[in-house]
């Protein structure tokens, strides 16, 4: 739920990145995080194990520009994807603002793939919001690799209601930012929509 | 019909009464789902299913989609006390609900919250109060989804940033806790360090108090001070919910337009 102090002049929205486990969502907000300003970003929290597979959520703060006077600030979250931590992806999903669906495009994940899109309907619902009615995008990750599954099967498998949809390799900033941008907007004009 | 920001708030609080007088006598909203055929409920279009808490998960009721009152299966209950609580708070929470959703009610729960100015220094006076009655280090305001959104005391140093969204992380935590014991809340948490101790509380189910103290302190003067403050600062926040439904001043993004966010965007 994005909150506005009046005082401090400050647009403040929650995008929350989901997806199934060693998808990429962790890799997103790092490289996002390596390749801001230092004015623009926060310090990073990675709540994760030893083995580094997310074990509450990722956290980074944005500043992404000026708004007519307003400062606009994104928080971005990843949910933990294996599907035993079912229930810290609920919490983590309380007051989104906008959601980043990140695909594995490997062949072997497609199953997985789906079963956490489900979830993320699900979640979302329990929650009271409507992932067709939220700011949401879609990011197909790993495009690199040998076994990534060609771009139309993902898109009807994974995106049937068509909206907008990045080609990723997250090590590598590929589309990692477009997606950012994307799903910013889309929020900033579904707040302006709201209001 | 688009509800007035006034009967939006007021169902919103008689919609939450009712849920949590429908979680405290056990039951658990679940989203709706088809029925598989064969079931006894097939081709029936339910809305909100509700289980008994304690395993194994049943059926209790649901919702047919012709807007007819909830239908109950009593029978699937062993313990009829849980039946005749279940069935009023769900009957309740129905009703709401079903108000809800015919006059849009729903479609605006989701709101934005918005901090005004007069509210703001009124937050920030309490925890300027509460940080020195109570020999605090730093006293912070922390919105239920992490954002910070007041602080008094000695911040300089603090991340608070990353404070507040672990602290929100953490309560969140706690709160799955509770749910699975059947407690509505822990609205009190207490992690003493070396130095510098913190103490949480959840006021008005949607800010989290945050005092930081040390051995100027002490844990029975913070909880003492805490109450006072928590009942000032859910005064406020009532004030400042009611008056984000009710848009008591010209929103900020009826100026914006959309080249405005296009611009931000662009390199």
């Amino acid at each position: 739920m994005s909150f506005i102090n009046y005082s401090s002049r400050e647009i403040n929205c929650k995008i929350v990145y989901y997806g199934p486990g060693l998808c990429g969502k962790t890799t997103n907000l790092q490289y996002i995080y390596n390749k801001t300003n230092p004015e623009a970003k926060g310090k990073m929290i990675s709540l994760a194990t030893e083995t580094e597979r997310t074990l509450f959520f990722d956290f980074l703060p944005l500043s992404l520009g000026e708004i007519r006077g307003f400062k606009t600030r994104f928080h971005l979250y990843t949910v933990p994807g294996q599907v035993f931590y079912d229930a810290s992806r609920k919490l983590i999903l309380k007051g989104v603002d906008g959601v980043v669906y990140v695909g594995d495009s490997q062949m072997e994940r497609t199953e997985a793939n789906i079963e956490s899109l489900e979830n993320l309907r699900l979640n979302l619902q329990e929650q009271g919001y409507d992932l067709d009615k939220l700011p949401y995008v879609v990011q197909y990750n790993k495009r690199d690799l040998p076994n990534a599954v060609p771009l139309a099967e993902l898109e009807e498998a994974l995106n049937p209601t068509k909206v907008p949809s990045f080609e990723a390799v997250a090590p590598k900033g590929i589309g990692v930012f477009d997606t950012l941008k994307t799903v910013a907007k889309l929020v900033l004009t579904e707040i302006k929509k709201g209001s | 019909m688009t509800p007035s920001g006034e009967a939006t708030y007021q169902w919103q609080q008689m919609l939450s009464s009712a849920a949590t007088r429908l979680d405290n006598a056990g039951g658990v909203l679940r989203p709706s789902k088809p029925q598989p055929a064969g079931s006894r409920w097939r081709g029936c279009d339910a809305k909100t299913e509700i289980f008994i808490r304690a395993p194994p998960l049943r059926w209790l009721a649901y919702t047919p989609n012709d807007g007819n009152p909830p239908v109950f299966a009593p029978d699937r209950l062993k313990d009829e006390r849980c039946v005749d609580s279940l069935t009023c708070s769900a009957g309740a929470f129905f009703g709401a609900l079903a108000f809800c959703r015919s006059t849009g009610v729903i479609g605006a729960m989701v709101q934005q919250l918005v901090m005004y100015e007069e509210e703001l220094q009124q937050i920030n006076s309490i925890c300027e109060v509460l940080q020195r009655d109570s020999n605090a280090r730093a006293v912070l305001v922390i919105d239920k989804n992490g954002q910070a959104m007041a602080q008094a005391g000695e911040t300089e140093a603090l991340d608070v940033t990353s404070l507040s969204s672990l602290t929100a992380g953490n309560v969140a935590a706690t709160g799955g806790i509770a749910s699975l014991l059947a407690e509505k809340e822990f609205s009190g948490q207490f992690h003493e360090g070396e130095k510098t101790n913190i103490h949480l509380s959840i006021v008005g189910q949607r800010i989290i108090l945050v005092i930081l103290f040390d051995e100027r302190s002490s844990l029975g003067l913070v909880r003492l001070r805490v109450r006072k403050a928590a009942a000032e600062l859910s005064n406020v926040l009532d004030i400042m919910v009611k008056k984000s439904q009710q848009g008591a001043s010209p929103s900020v993004f009826s100026e914006i337009t959309d080249d405005d966010i296009d611009n931000l965007f662009n390199d």
